[in-house]
């Protein structure tokens, strides 16, 4: 399975985190792994319409382009925006922990 | 051209006055020819206006127990005491700095000038590193505690949050590339406005900087943005290298943050810095007030670019302070400072 994600929007633009991240999961954990394929599994991620972005009120929200791929087998897009749904918020929340994980250690 | 009273003045006397202050602000409102007398005749606002109480803040602050569901749970309302929970209570003193800004420097009584309630809900999400306007309410993150900390730290983030809702209402400039531009320079100009006036500053002891206090010690960088210094404020291996332009000459063409809003800014950002510096002491009084008329001036629109803005502020500057008193002139030359001639 192959993650990719892309932030954009917020009160603020930073070069280094509007780059896609991407999470290869070969590279993670075997519990970490597994977690994940559930989490795509109980959002039924591959099964959701792609959403459009909300109706342009209000400003600074975030946006999200969250893509994931099994291989040679499903590929699937989602646009979310805050405030995202509580079943997507917790696989957007793995992946984003993973992001901030992979960010150089000062 | 000029009348005897200044046409805000007029306005809060009409708002709340005696009976026979009101008749007679509006008598000077209605044969008032500026832009602000022909607003303050619309069938929209009159009757509501005359017929409101005293303004008063209507501040409620709620919890989202970091979930993303809004509004969430109320934790602190209009005059209650501190709760202890910093974010609240930063959130509800922030919430209340703004209002006091809008209503005592421009007689204007909430977001949409008709005393909307002002509401705000902290611990959004988890490690949630953003703050946004939605449309009705203010939202903040407490941080990811790696590079940010809780966004209620800052209180001209909470100024220009709430002045997103305050554009919306007025000029509504669209939010894409340079009216989106304006958008975002007019909040941080009126955010830095709410954090000069809570602390005493004058436009020389200011540090014009939007969101100071918000990064971690972690991070190399003072703020999110400099208007004063604009492509200055950080320089972090993770968050890269603070991409504001200064000047005209390096506008950013970019399909990327809604088309450069929150980087292209910079140039209107600077523009105030040199205005307010120019006129000198408190900024809000004549420099914010001059964006604040350009605000609600109803030639500039949705679509307003730069030059349009930039000539609007002139517009007023002229029409507030008279053709003899500088105020325009430093206008102009600020604009002209940043790459806009007028």
């Amino acid at each position: 399975m192959h993650v990719e994600l892309k932030t954009e929007g917020g009160v603020a633009f930073f070069p280094g985190l509007a780059r896609p991240f991407v999470l290869e999961v070969t590279a993670l954990s075997a519990e970490d792994a597994e977690r994940l394929a559930c989490l795509v599994e109980e959002c039924g991620f591959f099964d959701r319409e792609e959403a459009a972005p909300a109706a342009r009120r209000g400003a600074d929200a975030r946006e999200y382009v969250l893509t994931i791929e099994v291989e040679g087998t499903r590929r699937r897009t989602l646009r979310l925006r805050d405030p995202v749904a509580p079943d997507l918020e917790l696989l957007l929340d793995f992946v984003r922990t993973k992001e901030r994980e992979s960010r150089p250690r000062r | 051209m000029n009348c005897i009273l200044p046409p805000y003045i007029a306005r809060s006397i009409a708002q709340n006055g005696s009976a026979a202050q009101r008749e007679r602000a509006l008598r000077l409102l209605s044969v008032d020819g500026t832009l602000r007398a022909l607003r303050a005749a619309a069938p929209r606002r009159v009757p509501m206006v005359l017929a409101a109480p005293e303004a008063e803040r209507r501040r409620t602050v709620y919890t989202a127990k970091n979930t993303q569901t809004l509004p969430g749970t109320v934790v602190r309302s209009e005059g209650e005491g501190p709760t202890g929970d910093p974010a609240v209570d930063e959130a509800y003193d922030g919430l209340g700095a703004t209002w006091d800004l809008y209503w005592e420097a421009y007689a204007r009584n909430s977001i949409d000038d008709e005393g909307l309630g002002l509401d705000a809900t902290v611990h959004f999400g988890r490690a949630y590193d953003n703050a946004f306007w939605n449309g009705r309410q203010m939202v903040f993150g407490d941080g990811d505690d790696d590079l940010f900390r809780r966004f209620t730290i800052a209180i001209d983030i909470i100024g220009h949050e709430l002045t997103h809702g305050v554009t919306e209402d007025e000029a509504g400039l669209r939010y894409f590339m340079q009216p989106g531009a304006l958008n975002e320079s007019v909040s941080d100009v009126f955010g830095s406005l709410v954090k000069q006036r809570t602390l005493d500053q004058t436009a020389d002891q200011a540090d014009w900087l939007i969101g100071a206090g918000l990064f971690t010690p972690k991070v190399s960088g003072t703020a999110l943005r400099s208007m004063k210094a604009p492509g200055t404020a950080y320089d972090d291996p993770v968050l890269g290298k603070d991409p504001q332009p200064d000047h005209w000459s390096r506008y950013v063409r970019t399909l990327e943050d809604n088309g450069g809003v929150h980087i292209n800014s910079g140039i209107p950002n600077k523009a105030f810095y040199f205005v307010a510096a120019g006129i000198g002491g408190y900024a809000w009084e004549k420099a914010g007030r001059i964006w604040y008329e350009t605000l609600r001036d109803p030639e500039v629109r949705a679509s307003s670019g730069f030059k349009t803005f930039a000539r609007r502020t002139a517009a007023n500057a002229l029409r507030l302070y008279g053709p003899t008193s500088g105020e325009e002139q430093v206008v102009r030359e600020a604009w002209g400072q940043v790459g806009i001639d007028l």
